[in-house]
């Protein structure tokens, strides 16, 4: 009895909101005035909406390349692939980034998967940081935003290469053979009805997008705020300074939170005024490492983990910068 | 408790299903993603159909045997403010986006971004590129003649897939268009191309003075413009409108100074020169302003 009238309290619940939705699809835009609400808060939440519907695509199709990893390839298969020198396995594990046409949202899911499959983490972690830059789309948006100057575009897709290889040994350095994922994960196989088989892999799809999209809707609400009251303009006076200027540019990069397809034209908006080191530090940090993914990260990884990550990221790609403008590089 | 859940999230799936085919519907969803991206949208439309559908059914059959193992890995939020907290927060886009999807960003977000004249060029490099690369290639070969030999084939290979028919087809756009801006008395700077216009009147600027010229977009003003000038201006859009940066051009003349930031306006007057932070920059010139109303697309997007 007492089960029947929570079942009914549970579905007059669920009726509730799907009529509140329904309502506001067919009169949501006439129940609010908008002149009425402070414009600061209508930019930051269509900055906010506009990250969020960016986004979703591309995590959906993270979780489906996720649950189908889960699904398809065993342990087993994924183990004869990875070469066993933990250390030489970092060259063919940027490869593989390179070919994977996966952007910055989508890849955390996979890189997730990949390790709860048995890949050593400081390949993921290579995977993860290339995959988003080395790819056919970013290189089109970078060349078109650069025509001038290609050095930006090769120093980019070098930079990006080069550096992951390092952050994946400094992560295999720093955490060995650890696993610093946040939840318990099975080592067996799941064994569901064949009938079944389907319908869990989307289960699994759905509740893995509401995993990561709550850090990501987190995450896109803090960008969105930046993206709306930062004020970029205070930056141009600083821009020619060569130890400055780089790290403004990835502070620039995290907050921002940028698409990696979209930020090259934001770069090339402060090209007059920045040195090119700084730009191609822009170019190679947020891609690695933003406000959003680091949400993103907090949803799979433990926190310990996502900080030293982090601090890994900034210190290679800050020293990697300086490094290329003492040798006239950059 | 499970199927509550799964009753719960299929209907925030549908719900975004919804905001989605509603900004379809109300072609609103350029103003939050560029239409290049559309096509990812209506994948996650169909994802989110199907996820949605599916977990609405299902949370009405009994599925206790079928979720053995999996939730260790999918932990449900176990109270009920974390429940409420969680499910909140997959609404605020919800609702933002069928209540508030008319909202066009404004002046306050440009005047923040910066105005570009065209696209920017390149700082000045402290060191000269070519002789220190030059000298880099000499040494190399000196070290490993056959190494180097291989480089050069590899950089040429290189070179000659860059150059494919994409990249060709660009270029050649843009000679048609600088022919056509040189050879018309009136240049109109339509949305479809938009910055690669503002961006040829810039570095063709010589040769375009004393032309005719039309643009529309909305009133922006930096911080230190005298009354009589402003930037007619819009948003330029690569793949959501996070990545916009502000495009325009500068108009002044005595007429300008009565016009409210954030009104839209079609401008038309006569292309000179000015100074502007040390840069040299189009302007334009006697204006004649018409009030427009807030076009159906008010962004522009980016070319490539």
């Amino acid at each position: 009895m007492e089960n029947a009238v929570k079942q009914i309290g549970k579905d007059v619940v669920g009726a509730a909101l799907f009529g509140g939705i329904l309502l506001l699809f067919l009169f949501g835009d006439r129940l609010i005035d908008p002149s009425s609400i402070p414009k600061e808060v209508l930019n930051v939440s269509t900055l906010f909406l506009s990250i969020i519907l960016e986004a979703i695509p591309f995590i959906l199709l993270g979780v489906f390349a996720s649950v189908l990893i889960q699904t398809f390839i065993s342990e087993d298969t994924l183990k004869r692939f990875i070469p066993k020198h933990p250390i030489l396995a970092l060259v063919p594990a940027a490869i593989v980034g390179a070919f994977l046409p996966i952007c910055e949202c989508a890849i955390v899911p996979v890189v997730r998967r990949l390790v709860l499959k048995g890949m050593p983490l400081h390949l993921g972690i290579v995977i993860m940081v290339t995959a988003p830059i080395l790819n056919p789309v970013v290189f089109a948006s970078t060349y078109y935003a650069f025509q001038t100057n290609m050095d930006v575009v090769y120093a980019r897709m070098g930079l990006a290469f080069v550096a992951s290889i390092v952050i994946g040994a400094i992560i295999y350095f720093l955490f060995r053979t650890s696993l610093p994922l946040k939840k318990r994960h099975h080592s067996h196989e799941h064994h569901h009805h064949s009938k079944n088989r389907w319908l869990e892999t989307l289960s699994h799809a759905s509740d893995e997008f509401f995993d990561v999209g709550r850090y990501l809707i987190v995450g896109a609400l803090v960008a969105s705020v930046f993206q709306a009251g930062f004020d970029r303009t205070t930056l141009l006076e600083i821009g020619g300074d060569q130890a400055v200027a780089p790290a403004i540019m990835m502070g620039l990069a995290y907050i921002l939170s940028l698409c990696s397809e979209a930020d090259a034209f934001v770069a090339s908006s402060f090209g007059s005024t920045f040195t090119i080191g700084s730009l191609v530090a822009f170019l190679v940090y947020g891609p690695m490492i933003d406000l959003k993914n680091t949400f993103m990260l907090f949803a799979y990884f433990k926190p310990k983990f996502v900080v030293a990550f982090i601090f890994v990221v900034t210190v290679v790609i800050y020293g990697s910068i300086i490094l290329l403008q003492l040798l006239n590089i950059l | 408790m499970r199927s509550f859940h799964m009753f719960i999230r299929g209907i925030i799936l549908a719900g975004y299903a919804l905001l989605l085919i509603k900004l379809l519907l109300t072609s609103q969803l350029a103003n939050y993603v560029s239409p290049k991206m559309h096509p990812f949208i209506y994948f996650a439309l169909f994802v989110l159909l199907i996820l949605g559908g599916m977990q609405i059914w299902r949370s009405g059959t009994n599925t206790s045997e079928c979720h053995c193992h999996c939730d260790g890995e999918h932990p449900m939020p176990k109270t009920p403010a974390a429940t409420v907290f969680i499910y909140s927060l997959f609404l605020l886009p919800l609702m933002i986006g069928l209540m508030l999807s008319n909202h066009v960003l404004d002046s306050s977000v440009a005047s923040k971004r910066g105005v570009q004249f065209g696209a920017q060029p390149l700082a000045e490099r402290s060191n000269s590129p070519i002789q220190t690369e030059e000298k880099d290639l000499l040494e190399e070969y000196l070290r490993d003649p056959e190494g180097y030999m291989k480089k050069v084939d590899e950089r040429v290979n290189e070179i000659l897939q860059e150059d494919n028919s994409a990249v060709q087809s660009k270029e050649k756009e843009k000679e048609q268009l600088k022919k056509d801006l040189i050879g018309t008395d009136k240049i109109v700077v339509t949305d479809e191309k938009y910055i690669s216009t503002i961006t040829m009147i810039n570095e063709h600027l010589e040769q375009l003075i004393g032309k005719k010229v039309e643009i529309t977009g909305f009133v922006f003003r930096e911080k230190d413009f005298p009354s009589n000038q402003l930037v007619v201006a819009r948003f330029g859009v690569t793949c959501c409108i996070a990545d916009a940066s502000v495009y325009g051009m500068l108009v002044k003349g005595e007429n300008v100074a009565k016009l409210k930031d954030d009104t839209w306006i079609k401008v038309t007057g006569t292309i000179q020169q000015t100074t502007y932070r040390q840069s040299i920059i189009p302007v334009i010139e006697q204006p004649v302003i018409e009030m427009i109303e807030v076009p159906d697309r008010p962004y522009v997007y980016e070319e490539y």
